[in-house]
């Protein structure tokens, strides 16, 4: 016989499945939308979408993976009916900026404060050149790297094949590394490129 | 295995998405080959910053304290939309009889459909009684539900007959030779209606079941109770000279004369009445 649960018990073991992931969907709607306000309105109706399918969620499974599943879902709805968002990395200027406060932080007088100032400025291009990624693959980068999906969690997540998550991975990892090095080069880090090999994972052909 | 294939492994060792034994054979290569063990602990190093510097955003306190009432306000909303499937229709059903129970002030059941003359369209305080109580008891019976006694009580004194007194009744109505016909059941004869606007004659009222679907009430009147002329009904067919049926061209009132009875039949509101007259040609 199928039983309804009550609305309250349901919603006290949403929240109790909910409140340990809430940190990490809140952070892939930000990096998803790069909108702090649609962030939440995504996440928001992610978590109101999640809720009414609930039910469907079989318990033992990954809900961190179902959660971003719905997340992603609820991201690519909206973003169709808004239009694309610009995605290509070439497409998105080098920050500029970001040097000027570096400058100036480093002229603080105190070696505590310089190098907090350093680190605060890697932190801020970090979150930039992850930022920058195009969508597929700072998607795929965010729920593997960041969020701890995986590889076939991610498949599921974004409804592709699994070789395709590998090499988006990859593909995202270089470009991150690429950016990254080049920005610690910039500011006069010692930096040694790291070689992950001529090879690429099998599974995309672009 | 060449170094240059353990760092195809990399990401993948690194992801936790090796097998165990395809982890075991790149650490016992991560131990003895400085290079890739090196290159390991640096990527290993990188990611990991950039996890954390990505993971040191956390959700707004407001957000989360938000959640449990956003939850309650989509049950709420949940609720209403079930509501609104279910009890609307019923609502609209229980407002739609209450205005057809709600006699106007002439007199009429506001629900008939409009006349398509210009006169009021009543049939007087006899047969509107009769009619009142059939839509009361179709009331309780529901779309397609069947009449109980319980239903006919309710809306009228009742006395009951027996099965013998039920077909005495039934052939003194309809001529002593009248005998049930198969495919008509009589019902039963359940009583009678009191009303002051018969002068406190009780009104015989049968149940006429034309098949199991279809049910009819049929009250008989005294002539001088219900004069016909009054009912606005008209000529339908099978009028011959002993027998006239006339038939309310906006509801689903017939009336029947025959000798110095008069009889009403009502159906459904919404019904056609041709079944109906079908029915009283064959039993009268």
């Amino acid at each position: 016989m199928v039983t309804r649960k009550k609305p309250k018990e349901t919603r006290d073991r949403f929240v109790d499945e909910l409140d340990p992931i809430l940190d990490g969907l809140h952070r892939t709607s930000i990096r998803l939308t790069g909108d702090a306000g649609r962030a939440e309105d995504v996440l928001q109706d992610a978590i109101l979408k999640g809720y009414r399918f609930f039910s469907t969620f079989q318990e033992g499974t990954n809900f961190r993976a179902w959660m971003h599943r719905v997340l992603y879902t609820v991201f690519v709805n909206t973003t169709r009916d808004r239009g694309p968002r610009a995605s290509a990395l070439d497409s998105v200027p080098e920050p500029e900026d970001l040097t000027l406060p570096l400058a100036a932080e480093l002229n603080r007088p105190t070696h505590v404060e310089r190098s907090r100032a350093v680190m605060e400025s890697v932190d801020e291009r970090i979150k930039q050149a992850v930022g920058e990624l195009p969508d597929e693959l700072r998607t795929v980068f965010l729920l593997s790297t960041i969020e701890g999906l995986k590889y076939r969690e991610i498949a599921d997540v974004m409804g592709c094949p699994l070789g395709t998550v590998m090499s988006r991975l990859f593909r995202s990892r270089r470009m991150l590394q690429e950016r990254l090095t080049d920005y610690a080069q910039d500011q006069g880090f010692d930096v040694e490129a790291a070689s992950y090999g001529e090879g690429r994972p099998q599974g995309e052909n672009s | 295995l060449k170094c240059q294939e353990y760092r195809r492994l990399l990401h993948p060792y690194l992801d936790s998405e090796l097998e165990v034994t395809e982890s075991l054979r790149v650490l016992e290569h991560l131990n003895v080959c400085g290079s890739c063990g090196r290159l390991f602990d640096a990527e290993e190093r990188a990611w990991n910053r950039v996890r954390d510097v990505i993971r040191s955003e956390v959700a707004p306190a407001a957000l989360r304290q938000e959640i449990p009432a956003l939850l309650w306000r989509e049950d709420r909303r949940a609720f209403w939309r079930r509501a609104s499937t279910y009890l609307l229709p019923l609502g609209m059903a229980a407002a739609f009889l209450i205005y057809t129970m709600t006699p106007s002030p002439s007199g009429n059941p506001p629900g008939d459909p409009p006349t398509p003359e210009a006169r009021p369209h009543a049939h007087g305080a006899a047969i509107d009684f009769t009619v009142a109580h059939f839509l009361n008891v179709q009331a309780d019976a529901g779309s397609g539900g069947l009449i109980t006694d319980r239903m006919l009580e309710k809306h009228a004194e009742f006395r009951r007959l027996d099965a013998k007194e039920a077909r005495r009744v039934y052939r003194e109505l309809l001529g002593p030779n009248a005998a049930v016909p198969p495919s008509l059941k009589c019902n039963r004869i359940q009583g009678a209606v009191s009303n002051t606007d018969f002068n406190g004659t009780p009104v015989p009222v049968l149940l006429l079941d034309l098949n199991e679907q279809e049910q009819y009430s049929l009250y008989v009147l005294n002539r001088t109770d219900a004069d016909l002329s009054n009912l606005h009904l008209m000529p339908g067919d099978g009028v011959t000279e002993d027998l006239r049926i006339e038939r309310c061209r906006s509801c689903y009132v017939i009336g029947v004369t025959k000798g110095e009875k008069v009889f009403i039949l009502v159906t459904r509101p919404g019904a056609s009445v041709d079944p109906m007259i079908s029915l009283v040609r064959r039993t009268f």
